[in-house]
Order: structure tokens, then C-alpha cells, then sequence
């Protein structure tokens, strides 16, 4: 079963809980230990509090159970795709404007 | 009083994440619960309500112009309002829907950072994905926990691992969530 995990390739890397920081009641997800450029470096949750510490790096969608016509996933890859081929110097400028945008 | 209000506010984000028109609904309800003086005595803090925030802020678009306004203007109001009880920090938080609460567990020795080696060529850009009700939702039927995959996840996958570096970032715990690698990935 491993095999055929590294046979996809697609995923680097798995963290887990133990890589989540306690903050208060909850794990956050701190993406300034993870050893990346922050400019570079977008994280995808459906809780918001997961991101707090960088708020500027996170994407929120929403929570899926079992709806089998949701669409999230193929809605969000345009503007990741969109991320990269523009090659934009920071994620974070870029999600600003994004979420601005969302809400005019 | 306190467990019945965090239900509503659940209960309302989860329908707000549902559909747009629900939406809406859920921000006159939450306007509603906050002229009641409901929200004042709730443990709410500031980044519980972002998710029902963008949630709203999508279905503004659809609205016209003087209620976009008016109704923009009582989100921010309420945000500003619930951002003040950050000194109920320390209380049962409110969460998206999911959520991973400390209470029960006993924290890991965090490792030192950073987590991962350096990157080797690529884009330079990393995308970091969360796994439950993002990716995959787990459920269990009596004893038996099984996953659904959400709809075009496979697809997703393949084309971000070809422009970014995918990192899965799981405040799962490490044996839970490698089978669900394991379920999803085959």
C-alpha cells in the first residue's frame, strides 16, 4: 500500500497533529515551522482558525460531509493555477486582493 | 445558555456553508441573535466567525446595492463586536465545523522546525491542504470507520502537484489520517 502511495507521488509530505502547535483551546497550524517561504506557501482549510497565525497565507472552503455535487475543489484550482502562471511574488498580496474582490 | 448559543452558531454556519441563499438567512439570524444581545454573552471568539464572514460575503454579490451595503456594514459590526470577546479565548471555541480541540489529549513534543528539507527544484510554491472535511470526510458505521472523497479531489491533486509542492497538513492523528492517505490515494 505504501508502494502504490509513492507510486502517485503527488503528495510530498504528510504533518501532523504533533506538528500543530496548541494555541488556547485548539492546534493551529503554524506554516512559519514548516521551512517555507512564506511569499510562496498557501494553505487550503475548512477552519479558519487552523491558519490564524497567517491569516494572508490561508483559503478558506468550506466543510465537506457528503454532498457529491459539491464543487469546491474545481472552483479553487483556477486561481491556484492562476498563482503560479503569473508567477506572483507574494501568495499573500495575492489573496488579499482575492478576497477583497469577494467581497464587492 | 452558553452551549445552546454556540449549537445556534454552529447550526448557522453550517447551513450558511451550504447554499447562498442559506446564506443570508443565517446572516439575519445572526443579526437577530446579536439585537437579542445573544452574542455578548457567548463564547465566540474573532476567527470562529470568519468562516461564516466569507460564507456571507459571497452571497453579497447577489444582492442589490443598498442591501449589499447595509448588510456589509452589520457583518462588519458583528465581527467587530465578536473580535471583543477574545478574552473568552480560553472557553470551548466555536468552530468552521470541524475543529480539532485540545480538550482529551494529551499535546505531543512538537518537533523543532522546520518541519521539511529543503525544497528540491519545482516552482518554489507550496500548497498546504488540510485533510478532513476538506479532502475526505470520515465517518464511522457502528465500529467501522470509512471515508468519502470529495467530488473532483483525485483530479485536484493531479494538477497541483504539478505546479505546486502538495503538502498534506492533518491535525489528525498520524495513524488515522495514514489510512485515510491510504483510502483516498488508491
Amino acid at each position: 500500500m505504501l508502494n502504490q502511495i509513492d507510486k502517485a507521488k503527488r503528495i510530498k509530505y504528510r504533518l501532523y497533529r504533533q506538528h500543530a502547535l496548541p494555541h488556547g483551546p485548539v492546534f493551529v497550524k503554524d506554516l512559519s515551522r514548516i521551512g517555507r517561504d512564506l511569499s510562496k506557501t498557501i494553505i487550503v482549510d475548512n477552519v479558519a482558525e487552523n491558519f490564524q497565525l497567517q491569516p494572508d497565507n490561508g483559503i478558506f472552503i468550506k466543510s465537506w460531509f457528503d454532498d457529491m455535487n459539491d464543487t469546491a475543489l474545481s472552483e479553487l484550482a483556477p486561481l491556484l493555477k492562476q498563482i503560479v502562471k503569473k508567477q506572483v511574488p507574494d501568495v499573500r498580496d495575492a489573496l488579499r486582493k482575492f478576497r477583497d474582490q469577494m467581497l464587492e | 445558555m452558553n452551549d445552546q448559543i454556540i449549537n445556534i452558531l454552529k447550526g448557522i454556519i453550517r447551513q450558511g456553508q451550504q447554499a447562498g441563499a442559506n446564506a443570508n438567512m443565517s446572516a439575519k439570524r445572526l443579526f437577530q441573535m446579536r439585537s437579542q444581545g445573544l452574542l455578548k454573552s457567548s463564547y465566540v471568539t474573532g476567527a470562529a466567525l470568519r468562516p461564516l464572514y466569507v460564507v456571507i460575503s459571497k452571497t453579497l454579490k447577489n444582492l442589490d446595492n443598498s442591501t449589499l451595503s447595509q448588510v456589509r456594514n452589520n457583518i462588519i459590526k458583528a465581527s467587530e463586536e465578536i473580535e471583543r470577546f477574545k478574552q473568552y479565548a480560553n472557553l470551548p471555541p466555536l468552530y468552521g465545523v470541524g475543529g480539532t480541540a485540545i480538550g482529551g489529549y494529551e499535546p505531543l513534543p512538537t518537533p523543532d522546525p522546520p518541519y521539511l528539507p529543503e525544497q528540491e527544484g519545482g516552482s518554489g510554491y507550496c500548497l498546504v491542504l488540510d485533510l478532513d472535511e476538506t479532502l475526505v470526510h470520515y465517518f464511522e458505521v457502528g465500529s467501522e470507520g470509512t471515508f468519502l472523497v470529495r467530488p473532483g479531489c483525485d483530479q485536484f491533486l493531479t494538477e497541483m502537484a504539478e505546479i505546486y509542492e502538495v503538502v498534506i497538513f492533518t491535525a489528525a492523528m498520524q495513524d488515522v489520517s495514514t489510512t485515510q492517505s491510504f483510502f483516498f490515494l488508491n
